[in-house]
């Protein structure tokens, strides 16, 4: 068997501590917990790593787990995976080779710098937008059409 | 179209007098062109066939003669004889062996294609009489003369399905010429009629408003047909790039042997651009310039027919001039083009292999060589423009001629008052518009080569035949139970120089077979057979009984699974890569074909996961990790028939113990062919054979072919050996 069974599978957690799994009644403390498809389907296909980072198993659906495992599962996807979803574009600027964007993304407002607008942004499937920076933060657009309409433009412009 | 047509007349009636003892039989069935004498000189010459005779004429000072002529019932056998560079067709008679003639490699396969069905004829036992004429299969030949008329008809019927827009367009576009003849008669009319005379002054604003709207109207009506044409050129090129696209996913993989994928590109890139300028700059402006040529030169006569002649004078030069540019101009245009996919090639190169290129520390030599290549297209480029540039200003002096002409015979006629002021002015005005078309026309000769060379190019492709994917008829096995079997295969790359002769192998459902030999053994070859990649030359290979020559090529492919020895990754994420075969693959199934490759385990520790780019071939995973995704791919693809080429390098332990894990898994149930490199491999094995300069050699478990102490003996020897030395597992 592949797959974890969702109802055998529990997560528990100390304040701020890495959770603790129990599969089927063995504990691992310190685990991880990465997603199988971070791009393209981040709700489901959910591993979990030991403190070694040894993989443990995955899980296709994290949701029909017990609630509080839920919770913590979501948590920590929070907490591994740094990507602001953009709600606005401001202005662009550009400045000696290095184009700026002021955004508004659901992580607050940011300057993302980049130098190569070909290689930054890429589109991950018609309307969602991956940016990297020059530093090699990333940025989504899940949806331009959700955009208004300047930050549309202004977006549309680089693609 | 037969190929008795192409017989020159001189020689058929050469053979008609040749062979009147058959003069009924004479009727010739076979012919083919080759291209050296028999004493080895360049030049044409023809292998002919008749009911009674086979026949070897060669041209020589322009004079057909015959140089060979034997009677079929005394040949016994007919072969081909590789020599370096050349073949020689060999005929045998009597026990001898007698050398009828020597080709290049140009003709190889025809002649091979020729010998095949020559054999039937001969010998006491041939049936020429039961033949029919062979008929040639007529390939375009795009590089002749003819060839010209063929590409505008191509090109017609890729405009026609947009023959409205087309129509409109042309249309305006002849509206516009004759409101550009317009202006300079009004001016006439200004200078003679209304502003000599008090009483018309007042015609004044009317002439000038008359002027503004045909300028006004001639703007508008540029730009609506310009744009449609634009419209229509850029969809005409992309339709021409997606047939390109088309057909070179289906093309036989030999067809990539022999072209550089730099030249395709360059091809795709640019030759497809042609025919957009074909639409929208080259055939407006040939029409408008055109039609503005013949409507102003009408206008002339009709003002002062003896004048007109005189601007025509120069014409017959122009004419003459621009012809000898063209073909002057025209094998420049050839090189230029070669420099530019050379350099492509180069730089394509260079660039996909630029991990090697660091490592042998070559940069400076790989720049060198691309600075090399460019210098190359900037010599080419600069040949053309060079000479194009001396000859245009000639063609404009001689056109000039014209307007000196006209002021010396015209000013002589206003000094004799025999013509008006304004009607000079006239002149001059249409004059000055008559250089233009004219020497646009004659410019556009630059280009016409170009053009027709890069559109023919891009036919030239389009029309190639495709893999053949279905044979006439078709057996339909939709899931193959895994029984291989070779029969006598022989195979070679270049016409009669075989890389495979005469295997023989018997291969139970599930069984794996361990493929053995040296580099160059042709082990792989045996494999792209087993794809069929290429098509055997003798012999057969049959899956479940059945040749897979007569399989329909998709479902042939589709249950082969191929893992190669370094393997080729698609750019694109790993889920892309793993569900190639097979798209319509659950996250599931993906996930699980991952795990049974043991790839899962990394993949999900990439920060990306599943939805990682792998980067342009891969090259953004390790050598370990491709093999593993490679594995996955075919897992996932679940083919009857494995085909493995084990990597030959070292990874280590680690790595290999997974990978030696993920392809038992893979080869669980599958009948497989490997070459093995590991002796791990070598063991598990079923039965090995051992190939040896395309030859089978021996065939048996590794048990019973070590104790027989043979070529598989040594190879295992020098292999162990060697791994001792360098330190690799044995
Ligand atoms: N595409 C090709 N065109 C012409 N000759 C080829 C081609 N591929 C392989 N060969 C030749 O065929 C022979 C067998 O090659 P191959 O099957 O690759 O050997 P192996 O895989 O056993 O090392 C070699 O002499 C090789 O040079
Ligand atoms: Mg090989």
């Amino acid at each position: 068997m592949s797959f974890l069974d969702p109802a055998a599978i529990r997560l528990e957690r100390r304040e701020e501590q890495p959770p603790t799994l129990s599969i089927a009644g063995d504990l691992f403390f310190n685990v991880k917990i990465r997603q199988a498809f971070p791009l393209s389907f981040e709700s489901r296909y959910i591993t979990f790593f030991d403190q070694e980072d040894e993989y443990l198993g995955i899980v296709a659906d994290p949701e029909a787990c017990d609630e509080d495992t839920c919770r913590i599962i979501r948590d920590e996807i929070e907490w591994r995976y740094f990507r602001p979803r953009i709600e606005r574009v401001l202005e662009m600027e550009g400045r000696g080779g290095t184009s700026i964007f002021s955004v508004e993304t659901d992580r607050g407002a940011v300057k993302i710098p980049m130098r190569d607008l070909r290689e930054g942004m890429m589109e991950l499937s018609p309307g969602r937008i991956l940016i990297t920076d020059e530093h090699g933060n990333r940025y989504e657009i899940p949806d331009l059409d959700r955009l208004d309409r300047r930050s549309r433009r202004l977006i549309r412009r680089l693609i | 179209m037969p190929l008795l047509s192409k017989i020159p007349n001189e020689l058929y009636s050469l053979l008609r007098t040749r062979f009147p003892a058959d003069a009924d039989k004479a009727e010739l069935i076979f012919a083919c062109r080759t291209d050296l004498a028999p004493d080895g000189r360049i030049q044409e010459s023809m292998l002919l066939v008749t009911r009674r005779h086979l026949a070897v004429a060669t041209l020589s000072d322009g004079q057909w003669s015959l140089t060979h002529s034997l009677p079929l019932v005394d040949i016994t056998g007919l072969n081909v004889e590789p020599l370096v560079g050349a073949s020689a067709l060999m005929a045998k008679v009597d026990g001898r062996e007698i050398r009828l003639l020597r080709y290049s490699h140009a003709v190889a396969q025809d002649m091979s294609d020729a010998v095949e069905s020559l054999l039937h004829l001969i010998g006491p036992d041939g049936s020429p009489d039961h033949t029919e004429p062979v008929i040639e299969d007529p390939v375009p030949d795009w590089s002749s003369r003819e060839a010209h008329l063929r590409t505008f008809r191509r090109l017609w019927a890729f405009c026609l399905p947009h023959w409205r827009t087309l129509v409109i367009a042309m249309a305006v576009t002849i509206v516009a010429s004759a409101i550009d003849l317009l202006p300079p008669y009004l001016t006439m009319i200004l200078v003679d009629q209304v502003l000599v005379d008090m009483s018309t002054y007042m015609y004044l604003p009317l002439i000038v408003a008359l002027l503004a709207v045909s300028r006004i109207v001639h703007t508008g009506v540029t730009v609506v047909s310009g744009r449609m044409l634009a419209v229509l050129g850029d969809r005409l090129a992309f339709d021409a790039r997606s047939e390109l696209l088309n057909v070179l996913q289906l093309l036989p993989l030999k067809y990539y042997d022999m072209q550089q994928t730099g030249g395709l590109m360059a091809r795709i890139a640019r030759d497809a651009k042609s025919i957009h300028y074909f639409w929208i700059d080259f055939a407006p402006q040939v029409i408008q310039q055109g039609l503005l040529v013949i409507g102003m030169t009408a206008v002339l006569f009709y003002l002062n027919w003896e004048l007109a002649f005189l601007v025509l004078i120069p014409i017959p030069a122009i004419i003459f001039a621009s012809i000898h540019i063209k073909r002057y101009l025209m094998w420049f245009y050839g090189r230029s083009w070669d420099s530019w996919a050379t350099f492509f090639e180069r730089v394509n190169d260079a660039l996909a292999g630029i991990r090697v290129v660091k490592i042998f520390a070559q940069e400076k030599r790989q720049s060198r060589d691309m600075h090399l290549e460019n210098e190359k297209v900037f010599t080419a480029e600069r040949n053309i423009h060079v000479r194009s540039r001396t000859v245009r200003p000639l063609l404009a002096f001689i056109v000039s001629v014209g307007g000196l002409l006209v002021w010396w015979y015209g000013g002589r006629q206003v000094q004799s008052a025999e013509m008006t002021i304004g009607m000079l002015m006239a002149f001059f005005l249409y004059l000055s518009m008559f250089y233009n078309p004219v020497q646009q026309l004659t410019s556009m000769a630059d280009w016409i080569p170009e053009m027709m060379t890069a559109i023919t190019r891009t036919f030239e492709v389009i029309d190639s035949p495709i893999e053949d994917y279905t044979p006439g008829e078709t057996v339909d096995v939709p899931r193959f139970e895994g029984r291989l079997e070779l029969q006598d295969v022989n195979f070679g790359y270049v016409a009669h120089q075989p890389v495979l002769k005469g295997i023989n192998l018997h291969v139970e459902p599930g069984e794996m077979i361990g493929l053995v030999g040296h580099s160059g053994a042709g082990k792989s070859t045996l494999i792209k057979l087993m794809c069929r990649f290429y098509d055997v030359d003798g012999g057969g290979i049959l899956i479940d009984g059945i040749d897979v020559r007569r399989m329909d090529l998709m479902q042939l492919r589709s249950q082969i699974g191929y893992v190669e020895q370094d393997p080729f990754l698609f750019s694109g994420s790993v889920t892309d890569n793993i569900r190639f075969g097979n798209r319509e693959a659950s996250r599931e199934e993906i996930i699980e074909a991952a795990i049974n490759a043991n790839a899962h385990e990394f993949i999900v520790k990439l920060p990306d996961g599943y939805d990682t780019p792998v980067g342009e071939r891969g090259g953004r995973l390790s050598g370990g990790e491709r093999q593993r995704v490679a594995i996955a791919r075919a897992i996932l693809h679940d083919p009857r028939i494995l085909i493995l080429d084990e990597p030959t390098s070292a990874l280590d332990l680690e790595t290999e113990k997974k990978i030696q894990e993920a392809l038992g898994r893979l080869m669980e149930g599958r009948t497989t062919l490997a070459i093995a490199h590991r002796l791990s491999t070598l063991r598990d094995a079923d039965r090995l054979l051992v190939l040896k300069n395309g030859e089978p050699v021996e065939l048996g478990t590794h048990e019973e072919l070590l104790n027989r102490q043979g070529e598989y003996y040594r190879l295992v020897q020098l292999h162990t050996n060697v791994s001792s030395i360098v330190g690799v597992e044995g």
